[in-house]
């Protein structure tokens, strides 16, 4: 009885662990596309822990743009703060192709823009439930963010008449919860 | 042992099975995400990297099928002088908008050679000369070429080819759009202000050389 009782139990290990695996490797996405950025230009990132925890908190810490944020459900920020992005090719290649190459194609590359004073803004999304995600890589002369946010219909179909206004507004919008 | 070996092998494939098919339905499903192909109007235009990373500048939009069908179809928005623009019928009958525009900072940086993927596809059949300006006075000169799809006896797609000193810029619209609300595009969804219709750009130098 211990005998067939033992490989059984491994079985069902295996069976009811392949969703967490599957759910751990769900955000891969974003942390592949941080560490990209980390050796691509050889910088370090700040991630935010406490804004995972800002629907627990209580109502006077959660701000007006705290609760903006909040809408966006599934909510991962990663913020480089005052190093050189100056050099497009610090580790050899185009940052656009190595994003592709690392989201694709499993995510849809809707907008790209690299502009000279502005800085590079590539946008990627992908299809959740009744939800979308978009995952955000704005990157300045002396400042980067990755933002992956969860948007309903509406707000996307806002994103996609104006990608380029939208995604910057996105990633102002997150980044100013910051500042409270 | 020999019993027990035979019972453990059996387990364990019977795991890697269950495993393996959890993988191939994610698999599989990830598969259906992928949008349908989109027909001869759709243009190939990513095969000049080498551009993209000699540009000083660059915009790059791909909204398919799938993402335009979830703009409402009744919509509306407001250009930068404040005129309303009703998104949702220009959309109507859309399966795509992709966008190429590089800039660089010297003339001369590219050429009709970096065209020749995209020319060869216009010289397929179906697709047509619509347009081909020229404007070549002062700063603004730009060489602009419209082409029109129309291989199933409406319009199917539409590509444009507009070529400056410093800046290159392809635009392919994939389905039924009516040509009328054509300019209308121009700043929505990525799409540069090209000056299609005189909606800008264009002050009047512009000559129409050849229409097909």
């Amino acid at each position: 009885m211990r005998r067939t009782f033992i490989p059984l139990l491994l079985v069902v290990v295996i069976v009811a662990a392949s969703p967490v695996v599957a759910a751990a490797t769900k955000g891969a996405e974003y942390s592949a596309v941080v560490k990209l950025i980390e050796s691509h230009y050889r910088v370090k990132h700040r991630g935010i822990p406490f804004v995972a925890n800002l629907g627990v908190k209580t109502a006077k810490v959660v701000s007006k743009s705290a609760r903006r944020v909040l809408r966006f459900g599934d909510f991962k920020l990663a913020l480089f703060e005052d190093q050189d992005f100056s050099g497009r090719d610090a580790t050899g290649g185009d940052i656009r192709v190595r994003l592709r190459q690392t989201l694709e194609p499993e995510w849809h590359p809707l907008f790209a823009v690299r502009l000279e004073e502005e800085g590079q803004t590539y946008t990627y999304t992908k299809p959740d439930g009744d939800k979308f995600k978009v995952l955000i890589v704005v990157i300045g002369q002396r400042d980067a963010t990755v933002l992956q946010v969860n948007l309903d219909p509406e707000e996307f179909a806002k994103l996609l008449m104006n990608p380029e206004q939208q995604s910057r507004e996105l990633t102002n919008e997150a980044t100013s919860v910051e500042q409270e | 042992m020999r019993t027990k070996l035979d019972t453990w092998l059996k387990l364990l494939c019977l795991a890697v099975a269950l495993v393996a098919a959890g993988g191939a339905a994610a698999t599989d499903a990830r598969a259906q995400q992928q949008p349908p192909p989109q027909g001869a109007a759709r243009l190939q235009l990513d095969n000049e990297t080498s551009l993209a990373q000699r540009a000083s500048e660059l915009i790059d939009v791909n909204l398919d099928e799938n993402l335009l069908r979830i703009i409402p179809k009744r919509i509306t928005t407001k250009t930068d002088e404040g005129k309303t623009v009703d998104v949702g019928s220009i959309i109507t009958g859309l399966r795509g908008v992709y966008v190429r525009s590089y800039a660089f900072t010297n003339e001369g940086e590219y050429n009709e050679g970096n065209l020749s993927g995209v020319r060869a596809q216009l010289r397929s059949p179906g697709w047509a000369r619509l347009v081909n300006i020229v404007k070549k006075k002062g700063d603004d000169q730009m060489h602009l070429e419209v082409y029109m799809m129309t291989a199933t006896g409406r319009i199917d797609g539409i590509a444009i080819l507009a070529l400056e000193p410093k800046r290159l810029t392809l635009v392919n619209i994939v389905g039924t759009i009516d040509l009328e609300k054509l300019s209308q595009l121009e700043g929505q969804f990525g799409i540069p202000e090209l000056g299609i219709g005189g909606s800008g750009g264009n002050d009047g130098d512009a000559k129409p050389v050849k229409k097909q």
